[in-house]
């Protein structure tokens, strides 16, 4: 399989490497607790330590912050990027994995070396260089992490293609909307109902500026949340065009700007990040769901993927009318 | 939904594009609840004007397949579900006509004739 070494180096930079580097930092942290003071301190504010608990705090954060995503990655990447699915997303996620990893494994161990021989937590010293080496460490392994996977555009499984003939003079056009699934959309409502919830609350305690806060993002999140919940599609003899609800945002490819017109299978997260209007290199995705979608890629190589049903109806017509303007 | 109208037609255009509605229908791919594409959209997807697919819809609207609603649009009635279904009798009786070298006006006569 070509696409062997994209997914190996997924697995060691996403799974092994991170997993690897958590039970390093475990087992120093296991060799230096016994000689650190119990309680330990776990928590520093802006003027210096302030918070104590059990020793076994750090072996367990640093665990779970350490292998959690690889977990997810390891049952959920592997099998869709083997799938066919691919993309910019799964190479950032695995980069994240990594980084992540040594983030939480560098700071937490780092905290526990700083307390060996103290007797108190009390006199624990400033946690500032620990932060700052294990943020510069985190983003060069992620960093490195990323360069070591190949560069990936976004890649779909193609899906079974439709045929169709368009007689000269015909008027034909494909008319499809591309349409959030209800839970998704009850997510969005009820996300901006708690917020709206939260502040009246708020107003009533008399907090008016927390109230005004979170109004506005509630606005915000309706507003991004209206654009997740449906987009029209339109293939005609001028291009294909892509519109989200009132007319915003919009994206069209001209007809004679159309390389290719196939239907593809998306998976949201793994080839997007996510839902909504999104760009990643060499795509603009409008993806509302997983699943059946149109991807269209220009011919200067940059693609429009809108997931919509019938795709490979409106693959074939775009087609079809892209050879025609073509002879 | 892929709406086609041929070049060579004596139709008006308006009932053209109501055919091509009506063929969306019939085809089984839209179900009752379904939402039909502002008329704005089927107007520029096919070139032709705006008033020319509200009069398509009108005479849809007349024919009970769908329910036109300000601020909903087009609505697909249980109506279209009964032209599904008769579909394929139509293209059989259709297919019957032409064998026999019957004239379309007659066959159109004689199936209104029967109702």
């Amino acid at each position: 399989m070509a696409d062997s070494i994209v997914s190996r180096r997924f697995v060691i930079v996403g799974i092994v490497a991170p997993i690897l580097v958590t039970l390093m930092a475990i087992a120093a942290q296991l060799v230096w607790l016994p000689q650190t003071p119990e309680p330990i301190a776990v928590h520093w504010g802006l003027d210096g330590v302030d918070g104590s608990g059990p020793g076994w705090t750090y072996p367990f954060f640093t665990l779970v912050l350490g292998v959690a995503l690889p977990l997810w990655l390891l049952f959920s990447g592997v099998k869709r990027l083997r799938g066919g699915a691919g993309g910019w997303s799964f190479r950032f996620l695995a980069a994240t994995s990594l980084g992540l990893a040594v983030f939480a494994s560098v700071m937490l161990t780092w905290s526990v070396r700083i307390q060996v021989g103290l007797d108190s937590w009390q006199d624990a010293p400033s946690i500032t260089p620990g932060i700052v080496a294990a943020t510069l460490l985190g983003i060069g392994a992620g960093l490195v992490g990323y360069l070591f996977q190949p560069k990936q555009e976004a890649r779909f499984a193609e899906l079974p293609k439709a045929r169709i003939d368009v007689a000269t003079g015909e008027r034909i056009a494909w008319l499809g909307t591309a349409r959030a699934s209800k839970g998704a959309v009850a997510v969005v409502i009820g996300g901006v109902v708690l917020l709206l919830a939260g502040s009246l609350a708020c107003w009533l305690a008399g907090e008016t500026a927390v109230a005004w806060l979170l109004i506005a993002i509630a606005v915000l999140i309706a507003g991004l949340g209206l654009t997740m919940t449906e987009a029209d599609v339109r293939v005609d003899s001028s291009g294909v065009e892509v519109r989200g609800p009132a007319g915003w945002p919009r994206s069209r490819i001209a007809l004679n700007e159309v390389a290719t017109a196939t239907a593809v299978n998306v998976e949201a997260l793994g080839s997007f990040g996510g839902w909504g209007w999104r760009r990643v290199p060499g795509a603009l995705g409008v993806v509302l769901r997983s699943g059946e979608a149109l991807r269209v890629e220009r011919k200067e190589g940059h693609a429009l993927v809108v997931t919509v049903d019938d795709a490979a109806t409106a693959a074939a017509l775009l087609t079809a009318l892209a050879s025609r303007t073509g002879e | 939904m892929l709406l086609r109208i041929a070049a060579d037609s004596d139709e008006p255009l308006f009932a053209q594009v109501a055919a091509a509605i009506r063929a969306h229908l019939s085809s089984g791919e839209a179900r009752p609840g379904d939402r039909l594409p502002p008329a704005r959209d089927v107007a520029s997807g096919l070139g032709v004007n705006v008033h020319t697919v509200l009069h398509a819809y009108q005479e849809l609207r007349d024919e009970g397949l769908i329910d036109l609603r300000r601020g909903r649009g087009a609505v697909v009635t249980d109506g279209a579900g009964a032209v599904a279904k008769l579909q394929q009798d139509i293209d059989a009786l259709g297919r019957r006509a032409a064998e026999l070298g019957m004239a379309p006006a007659t066959a159109v006569a004689l199936l209104r004739a029967a109702m």
